[in-house]
């Protein structure tokens, strides 16, 4: 298991348990008020209260003194659940020759966040985010996921990841519920599990009513609804999406951006990879900036405005652009 | 992560095989078409054979004859042929009216004929047809038999006129016998098209489940999510390959039982191929079902690799085409050819799996031909599907869009 060591001033030998309805409170801290979030730890091994800096601006407080008392359950640490490191990905085009789609990008991202990768149409987001899916494999450095390796352990990285994105399909002759089954075993879930999960997904995303419909009969919303199902039956730690609402209409994309908020209260990791800027500025709580296949800047929003001294995001992001010095109006 | 209760293959093996047969294209080509289509369409050359037949047997034909008022001899040898019509013409009107098809045909009989008779000669009768039309050949043929067979009258008097037996002109004579226990007519039509049906059934039938199976996922959008299951790509190329395979060889056996049913089913449309009975040795049975093997294989691979290799559905119609085109070839040449032409076609694909299951049914195994086939079809099987498990792995093919 990995920690972010950076971020744990004292005793990071300590485990530190944090419970995911902490990690919910602490998204909801986020969006109302992104710099004084404040997170409550329960410390096993060691009674001392621990400072705990999370890119310096969030304090972690003993949980008994804290006014919101928290049941503690169960998930280990602040760790990092990515970390990208210096990765890259060349391809041979016949007709451009060399294309150096993504060039040393790294990153960390942790539960219980909401990474955005922002960039123009081209800029290497899906190839980034399929090299960290182990799609397709990165011409230098690596990534870890949940602690495996994206190049050395890709079937366990696979295993702990979902994938979603706005032009996924599904099998139009199958059901939802066949759908469903047929990728829960493919994740090596027992029948019995797979059942139970489904079940209880199909409620969670209110799918009843088309269940056992087959997918060609779908509506747009309903079909986008049973591909969120898809990427989450696992329960997967890590979940990436690319571009998820490109395509869809306001109602199918309202329902992907608040699956996504969920995703981050239930302490999972989501990188989001879009080039819409009201997106990332409703989501996500630090984001990166890749522009020709480089990663430009990393923070969060209100770093990325301090930075640029601008308060509109689309110009924080053209500004930044500008700043590398190869953007092209 | 929990032990899996399934083996990936297994699952991928699966569920292509549900969804292919929900595909109601694939349903009619793979079940209906076999099964119903073929025979019906043996039904239909039936009836339409059999009507062809009868209705020739009945039609009078007319046609010309110039001269005849010259011969008497000729005059009363020609008459009462059955379903000709003569009408005296000219040579001028008889070759008008063959252009005008208003007749079929003329037989012109020459200005001495009747003396030529007289002095036990040769007469050349002129026969004058349209090569440029198919039922005036016709009439010129079945005039042809009349005056060869009025001519061995005119023999036959001549002879008894000199105090000689008739059979004196027919030395020879041919009656056919077919020996029983032997192969029957219906056998001959099999040997002719079930391999070509067979080789052609076991290679296509898998086309619409193959190009939906990579092409048809990546025009959907599913293949990227199925590369992020745990699912290694290899047991995802063998679920395919074997739900492709197995959707040939079901497509094979339909294709042969649907050419069968109609011999064990008493139906009078099918009476013009069935009778006479089929005979079967449990060689041919055996051959028949073992030779589909590697024709579905060597299809299934061959398939797979140009779904795999093709962005989309469209572009792996195009790429198929050719071979499609390569494989009727090969299993039709199998019409032509036999075991013993040459030891060379049981090394060429389909053809040599056809041949087999020619010489299976005619009963004529070359022990020679059938390693070499065996051998060389399951190496050119395993060639095609390592060439897609190795497309498989590239994922500049795989996601290429």
């Amino acid at each position: 298991m990995r920690y972010a060591s950076q971020t744990l001033l004292a005793n990071s030998k300590n485990i530190l348990t944090l419970n995911t309805t902490l990690y919910a409170t602490s998204g909801r801290s986020y969006e109302s008020d992104r710099v004084e979030a404040r997170f409550s730890v329960t410390i096993l091994k060691n009674a001392n209260i621990i400072k705990y800096g999370f890119k310096s601006r969030v304090e972690v407080w003993s949980e008994k003194n804290n006014e919101k008392a928290f049941e503690i359950v169960g998930i280990e640490g602040v760790r990092t659940m990515i970390e990208v490191q210096n990765i890259s990905k060349v391809f041979t085009d016949k007709k451009r020759g060399e294309v150096r789609a993504v060039e040393g990008v790294s990153f960390t991202a942790h539960p219980g966040e909401i990474f955005g990768v922002l960039g123009p149409n081209g800029a290497g987001k899906t190839t980034l985010l399929r090299m960290m899916a182990t799609i397709l494999s990165p011409t230098d450095g690596t990534a870890t996921i949940s602690g495996y390796d994206i190049r050395q352990q890709a079937q366990e990285v696979r295993a702990n990841i979902g994938f979603l994105t706005g032009s996924a399909g599904l099998y139009e002759r199958l059901t939802p519920r066949e759908m469903l089954t047929y990728f829960g075993e493919l994740n090596g879930m027992r029948p019995d599990a797979i059942q139970t999960r489904i079940n209880d997904v199909i409620q969670a995303l209110d799918m009843s009513e088309f269940a056992d419909r087959r997918c060609d009969k779908l509506s747009t919303g309903q079909k986008q609804r049973t591909s969120i199902a898809r990427s989450i039956l696992h329960n997967p730690p890590v979940l990436f999406f690319d571009e998820p609402t490109s395509g869809l209409d306001i109602m199918a994309a309202r329902t992907v951006v608040s699956f996504i908020r969920q995703c981050r209260n239930e302490g999972r990791t989501v990188i989001f990879s879009t080039h819409i800027m009201s997106e990332v500025e409703a989501l996500c709580d630090r984001i990166a900036i890749i522009y020709k296949g480089k990663c430009i800047a990393i923070g969060t929003l209100a770093e990325l405005r301090a930075k640029t001294g601008e308060a509109l995001f689309e110009n924080v992001f053209l500004r930044l652009i500008e700043s590398e010095g190869s953007y092209e109006a | 992560m929990k032990p899996n209760p399934m083996a990936s293959w297994m699952v991928v093996f699966r569920k292509e095989f549900k969804e292919i047969f929900r595909d109601s294209r694939t349903t009619f080509n793979i079940i209906i078409s076999p099964l119903l289509i073929t025979p019906l369409l043996f039904a239909i050359i039936g009836v339409a054979v059999q009507g062809q037949v009868k209705k020739a047997e009945k039609e009078t034909i007319p046609v010309a004859i110039v001269g005849l008022a010259k011969s008497p001899t000729l005059q009363e040898n020609l008459k009462g042929v059955p379903n000709i019509e003569w009408k005296e013409k000219s040579r001028a009107e008889a070759e008008e009216a063959i252009r005008k098809r208003d007749i079929r045909a003329a037989v012109v009989i020459p200005e001495d004929a009747e003396q030529r008779l007289a002095e036990n000669r040769t007469v050349t009768l002129s026969l004058l047809v349209d090569e440029g039309s198919q039922s005036s050949m016709q009439a010129g043929q079945r005039l042809e038999t009349v005056i060869v067979e009025r001519g061995q009258r005119v023999v036959a008097q001549r002879l008894i006129e000199q105090g000689l037996s008739s059979e004196l002109a027919t030395p020879l004579q041919i009656k056919q016998q077919p020996v029983t226990g032997g192969g029957s007519a219906a056998t001959l039509i099999l040997t002719s098209i079930l391999p070509y049906v067979l080789a052609v059934s076991a290679i296509m039938g898998g086309v619409s489940a193959a190009n939906d199976s990579v092409a048809g996922e990546k025009e959907r959008g599913t293949l990227e999510t199925l590369l992020v299951s745990p699912a290694s790509r290899r047991d995802l190329v063998l679920g395919k390959f074997l739900a492709v395979a197995g959707v040939s060889l079901v497509s094979s056996l339909l294709s042969v039982i649907g050419l069968l049913w109609p011999f064990f089913v008493p139906l009078k449309v099918f009476e013009w191929m069935t009778r006479g009975g089929l005979t079967l040795s449990p060689t041919a049975i055996v051959t028949m079902i073992l030779v589909q093997i590697p024709l579905a294989v060597l299809g299934a691979g061959l398939l797979l690799t140009i779904s795999t290799y093709a962005k989309n559905q469209k572009e792996a119609q195009t790429y198929l085409a050719p071979v499609l085109l390569v494989t009727t070839v090969a299993a039709m040449m199998s019409m032509f050819l036999k075991m013993d032409s040459g030891i060379i076609y049981s090394a060429v694909p389909i053809l040599n799996a056809a041949l087999t299951l020619k010489g299976a049914l005619e009963g004529t195994l070359n022990p020679v031909f059938v390693a070499v086939a065996s051998v060389t079809s399951f190496v050119y099987a395993g060639l095609a599907v390592a060439i897609s498990a190795y497309l498989f792995q590239k994922e500049e093919v795989l996601l290429k869009a």
